[in-house]
């Protein structure tokens, strides 16, 4: 069964706003490893509108590989409820789900495929684990303390327990862990 | 080299106690006891703020008498007791546990004092405010970070008040059956 998946980097006291301000020498061979493990393990992508609208402008048109590649020809579904369109460059990957979230990631779900996973998008991730919608939730925590920026949980969830299902470390320090709601 | 090194037990987003201070969320298997009393072991003093020192001073001076006193609690308690106690504070006007000092300024000066002197390692374990006032001091040698398998949603956080980037080295890692991970961070 597909499971709907979030992975985010994460500073140790939980930023995830502008990791490349605080991520310096952090993607060495263990990190690509787990990178690229992620990519192909998600065949279907969901996007928050923020991270939709900062990324349809900069992906269609890069050539960051295999990065670019994976997210442009992926499909991608944008999750909100004020857009009426979505557009990535000249690619017909995108599209957008503006009703019940819980019945599109259901019919999603049944069809057969890898697993549905966020990129970005904290608002997004927060909202499928609170809503009971999230299968997997994988934390890449940095060895820094950031201070300042948006955080993954912004202090007003309810509590959640949590299985540990994975844990590893890169030899740069970054934690790698995966929880499933308990 | 004595370093001063910061227990605390977070959930996964970054809280070490609830709104009101309930730690029932925290989980503590045997081999998570046995850990911390292996580093417990590595120090000869403990550094609390007020509140925190407060609440021990009423708990520990008899916890290994009370007729269900666990093996931790009886391990800890004679680490504790013997332990020398520094309790940073402006406003306590006394300490009464067996071998305490009150510190009531230059803390920086006098933890470099401390860390020339022969000894084992200085250990804070709680002491959420002061813990941050030593963070932002640059204080804090090692960080050992028990992360819980819960995100509690509201709640006192470990991190607060940080004006610039702290760069840590992750030294090593390790998770318990509970679901808890141990990190274990040096300053980088």
């Amino acid at each position: 069964m597909r499971k709907v998946t979030s992975g985010h980097f994460i500073s140790l006291d939980g930023v995830t706003e502008a990791p490349y301000e605080w991520q310096f020498d952090i993607f060495d061979d263990d990190m690509m490893a787990a990178m690229t493990d992620h990519i192909n393990a998600v065949d279907t992508i969901l996007l928050g509108r923020v991270t939709y609208q900062d990324w349809a402008a900069y992906w269609p048109t890069s050539t960051d590989e295999p990065y670019a590649s994976h997210i442009n020809t992926t499909p991608k579904y944008v999750v909100s409820t004020t857009l009426d369109t979505v557009e990535w460059g000249t690619y017909q990957t995108i599209n957008l789900i503006k009703g019940n979230l819980a019945d599109a990631l259901g019919r999603l779900k049944q069809q057969p495929g890898k697993n549905i996973g966020t990129a970005g998008s904290p608002t997004l991730a927060r909202r499928l684990l609170q809503a009971g919608l999230l299968d997997e939730l994988t934390l890449m925590i940095h060895p820094v303390v950031v201070g300042k920026g948006r955080r993954l949980f912004e202090g007003d969830e309810a509590l959640q327990r949590m299985k540990l299902v994975a844990s590893t470390i890169t030899k740069s320090g970054v934690a790698i862990l995966t929880y499933r709601p308990a | 080299m004595r370093n001063v090194i910061l227990l605390m037990h977070m959930s996964l987003d970054g809280f070490v106690a609830g709104p009101d201070g309930e730690m029932d969320w925290i989980q503590l298997d045997e081999q998570l006891f046995d850990d911390v009393a292996a580093l417990t072991n590595t120090a000869d003093t403990a550094l609390f703020g007020r509140v925190t020192y407060q609440m021990m001073e009423g708990y520990w001076p008899t916890a290994a008498q009370s007729p269900t006193a666990s093996k931790h609690d009886i391990e800890h308690a004679h680490w504790v007791n013997s332990a020398s106690k520094l309790v940073f504070s402006r406003t306590l006007e006394q300490a009464t546990w067996a071998n305490s000092r009150i510190v009531r300024d230059n803390i920086p000066e006098e933890i470099a004092r401390l860390k020339q002197q022969p000894g084992k390692h200085l250990l804070m374990i709680g002491s959420t405010r002061t813990a941050q006032a030593f963070m932002q001091l640059g204080l804090i040698d090692e960080y050992r970070l028990n992360v819980n398998p819960v995100v509690l949603g509201r709640g006192i956080p470990l991190f607060a008040g940080m004006q610039d980037t702290l760069k840590l080295q992750l030294v090593q890692s390790k998770a318990y059956g509970s679901g808890v991970v141990g990190l274990h961070y040096r300053k980088g």
